[in-house]
């Protein structure tokens, strides 16, 4: 014969379902936003457009001051050169670079090794770039090799893209 | 023997309340996952049109001089380009039945009705000595054709920048 329990749920047996249910719930939540950020990335990271809009920069930088940019990076203490201002050294026509990156519609851009080494391993709260900036670098695959560079671009319209830049010389940083 | 006790009252109403928050909290979830779906299909089909089109204008710049771009003389936000290799391509931005289009030669993007582009333009600019540029040893001419699609996260932009020297090609713009 089946003795009744007629005493209902324990406030600890109701503690635990509802903790229980409540962690299943956040759980899935968190990895639904993570599909969405995800999502996101892919149209924000390496769109066509923007590496095309990279490339320009790259072929512009390529035609003049590659060489002196590598070795300006390779004697600089910063794990970046940031070479979005057109008023440096790098660029003598400076109203032509000007108009291309307004029309380029570019933020910043950044000229580091292809391994992004001592971008990655460089305290992330002492750093001058924004946290777009350093979520595009730390997705974008490390490329080991002697002597390779990369120009990392943000633009104003928040996507972001990277192309690879090959020196003649190699400098010793 | 059957139990003909039941549940009490308070276990009730604790099972229901807790029944009904993951109810509703399982709905916004698959509501979430609905909208995160249709919107990246919408999303990603204007991703793969507008780079199709960018990429066959960047691929005609590339691979052929660019000689001159003219307005169209019939219609507005429309420009006919020719090529060196003797080829004349005409880009225009219109709407049809409330939709946006984009044709650039045979190729034509479909924008939809969501998305509205206002104007087509394409500019030149070159530079002489005095901007620090050396003749003939690096670009000094920019030739941009723009045209802004109205959109929520400014994505789908048609936004060309041609970089090229004077001294091999002078492209005529009218």
């Amino acid at each position: 014969m089946n003795k009744n329990n007629s005493k209902g749920f324990m406030l600890t047996e109701t503690l635990i379902v509802t903790v229980f249910v409540c962690t299943v719930l956040v759980l899935l939540f968190s990895q639904i936003q993570k599909v969405e950020e995800n999502y996101q990335r892919t149209y924000m990271y390496n769109s066509v457009s923007s590496l095309y809009a990279t490339k320009n920069i790259k072929d512009y930088l390529m035609n003049n001051y590659i060489e002196t940019l590598i070795k300006d990076y390779a004697e600089s203490s910063e794990p970046y050169l940031d070479i979005t201002d057109c008023g440096m050294i790098y660029y003598e026509s400076s109203n032509y670079c000007k108009k291309l990156y307004d029309d380029l519609k570019v933020q910043k851009i950044l000229f580091l090794a292809s391994d992004f080494y001592e971008v990655k391993y460089t305290d992330i709260y002492s750093s001058k770039l924004t946290q777009g900036m350093l979520d595009f670098i730390d997705y974008v695959n490390e490329d080991n090799g002697d002597n390779r560079y990369r120009l990392v671009v943000s633009f104003k319209d928040g996507t972001f893209a990277t192309v690879k830049v090959k020196g003649d010389h190699v400098y010793e940083k | 023997m059957r139990s003909n006790k039941g549940m009490t009252v308070l276990e009730l109403i604790l099972a229901f309340s807790l029944a009904t928050i993951v109810i509703i909290y399982l709905f916004q979830i698959i509501s979430l996952v609905q909208s995160l779906y249709i919107d990246n299909e919408e999303k990603t089909n204007y991703m793969i049109k507008q780079n199709n089109l960018i990429n066959h204008i960047y691929k005609d710049l590339e691979e052929k001089d660019l000689i001159s771009t003219a307005a169209c003389s019939s219609k507005n936000n429309c420009y006919t380009m020719t090529y060196s290799d003797g080829t004349a391509k005409e880009i225009s931005l219109y709407e049809e039945n409330g939709n946006t289009y984009i044709k650039y030669g045979k190729y034509v993007v479909n924008y939809g009705s969501k998305l509205k582009g206002n104007s087509l333009t394409i500019t030149k600019e070159e530079f002489v000595e005095s901007d620090g540029v050396e003749k003939g040893n690096i670009y000094d001419a920019i030739l941009r054709i723009y045209a802004p699609i109205d959109a929520k996260d400014g994505l789908y932009d048609i936004n060309v920048v041609y970089q090229y020297s004077t001294l091999f090609n002078n492209v005529d713009v009218r």
